[in-house]
């Protein structure tokens, strides 16, 4: 039945199409793109119709009218070619097929299709990097639709992983870049896109993350925003009066340190007066941080005033081990850092990596 | 030295400087005080072990079944908390037989 009304209908779209071309090419706007690219669709010129609207994506990128219309072209495109695709990924089972039937299941927003077919092939090519990149969109994608921190997280342990097997890949570099200043990561995410400008300088996609970079990271989540879209839910507070501005840096590095540790679960860093100067939170079952800053810094008063009654001196560490998880409190100067790890972590690269900033710090 | 959870000193043998009643009640308050604050915080899974290193020497807390085994070191001293000695004291002190 569909087939015989396109049938019959095929010679009115037909002079539909013919209108909307040319009026695209009289009056370009998004008004037109969006008529063309419709009127590809209708006669079944789905390749035509994606490549009209991503034109008019490009022309026109702020169009409310054409994103819409971009967006359902685009899953109807994508969801042709994936038919196509999981044909001969029957008969043709090489590894770009696979990363490419997972991209455009990513694509359509199937992402735990796509990772459970990343997933079947992965055995076979260990150690491959557009596998790990390809997991690592995945991810990305489902954190950007979903908003689960873990997301941005698992994304960000492929794509190091992607760069490890691959180090020069511009597409892996952007992405790391990329996936950092989400992850709110702006010193990371400089380092990335500056390792890919030095690659390929004129590289116009680059150079407008880079300013993106450079804005959030002088943007107003330093002081005070919390972020629950970036795997850590960041929070520079305001310190007390009378807290240096080296040592507000030297907090800031501390919690960005410890945000490059997988293990990292929290890091907060306290004044003197047990004010919090900076944190970094992760959502998980292992620790409850909603029950507020207080509770956190009373375990660092416990730590410290216990050791000097013991009759040991000023507290310089602290490390308690529980099932499954560390917990490091660091004791310097002024400042009070304590650190939540998962799983059988040492807390020593922390605690050296701590020694080494506020050396260099203060 | 090993402690009970409420502060009293069941066993010690500790260096001059140290005066074991009370180091006993200040470790057992100090753990105690951890215990809350990782409940608040809704741990999973409990404490098990404590290394304190401070400005003049270092304390180990290690949770047994309704006690703690406190060592004592100076501060340039390194413990390994799963260093065979330990474990094995550990061990003996948790399958000791009172007869």
């Amino acid at each position: 039945m569909t087939l015989l009304f396109s049938k019959i209908f095929f010679p009115i779209h037909a002079i539909g199409l013919r209108w909307a071309r040319a009026r695209f090419e009289s009056h370009p706007d998004a008004g037109s793109a969006v008529r063309l690219s419709r009127a590809l669709l209708r006669i079944g010129k789905v390749n035509e119709a994606y490549s009209a609207i991503a034109t008019g994506r490009r022309e026109f990128p702020e169009s409310p009218a054409v994103n819409k219309v971009y967006e359902s072209i685009r899953a109807r495109y994508a969801k042709d070619l994936l038919s196509s695709a999981m044909r001969s990924l029957k008969h043709d089972k090489r590894l770009e097929n696979f990363v490419r039937a997972a991209d455009l299941l990513r694509t359509l927003g199937e992402f735990e299709k796509a990772l459970a077919i990343l997933g079947q092939v992965a055995p076979a090519h260990p150690n491959n990097w557009r596998i790990e990149f390809a997991i690592a969109q995945t991810f990305f994608n489902r954190f950007r639709a979903l908003h689960h921190p873990a997301d941005l997280t698992e994304s960000l342990k492929h794509l190091r992983l992607a760069r490890d097997h691959n180090p020069d890949n511009l597409k892996v570099l952007f992405f790391l870049a990329l996936t950092c200043a989400h992850a709110r990561l702006y010193r990371e995410a400089g380092r990335f896109i500056d390792l890919l400008l030095k690659r390929a300088p004129g590289d116009a996609k680059a150079l407008a993350l880079k300013t993106q970079i450079k804005q959030a990271a002088a943007g107003p989540q330093v002081r005070g925003d919390v972020s629950r879209l970036s795997a850590f839910q960041t929070s520079i507070a305001q310190p007390a009066s009378g807290t240096s501005d080296t040592h507000v840096e030297l907090a800031q590095r501390i919690v960005e340190k410890a945000a490059e540790i997988p293990e990292t679960l929290g890091a907060f860093v306290f004044d003197g007066k047990g004010g919090s100067i900076a944190k970094i939170v992760r959502v998980s079952d292992v620790f409850d941080f909603s029950v507020g800053d207080a509770v956190i810094h009373g375990m660092v008063k416990s730590c410290r005033a216990d050791a000097d009654r013991i009759g040991i001196g000023a507290l310089e560490s602290c490390v308690l081990t529980g099932d499954g998880w560390q917990v490091l409190l660091r004791s310097m100067d002024e400042l009070s850092v304590l650190a939540f790890l998962e799983g059988p972590a040492s807390c020593k690269p922390l605690e050296t990596a701590i020694e080494q900033l506020a050396l260099h710090t203060l | 030295m090993v402690i009970t959870p409420d502060g009293i000193m069941v066993a010690a043998a500790l260096g001059p400087g140290f005066e074991e009643d009370s180091m006993a009640a200040f470790a057992a308050s100090l753990l105690l005080s951890l215990k809350r604050n990782f409940s608040l915080l809704k741990t999973k899974g409990d404490l098990r072990s404590c290394s304190l290193n401070a400005a003049n020497g270092k304390v180990m807390f290690y949770d047994m079944p309704n006690s703690y085994l406190v060592l004592v070191s100076d501060s340039d001293t390194e413990i390994d908390g799963n260093a065979a000695p330990i474990q094995e004291a550990i061990r003996k002190i948790c399958n000791r037989r009172i007869a």
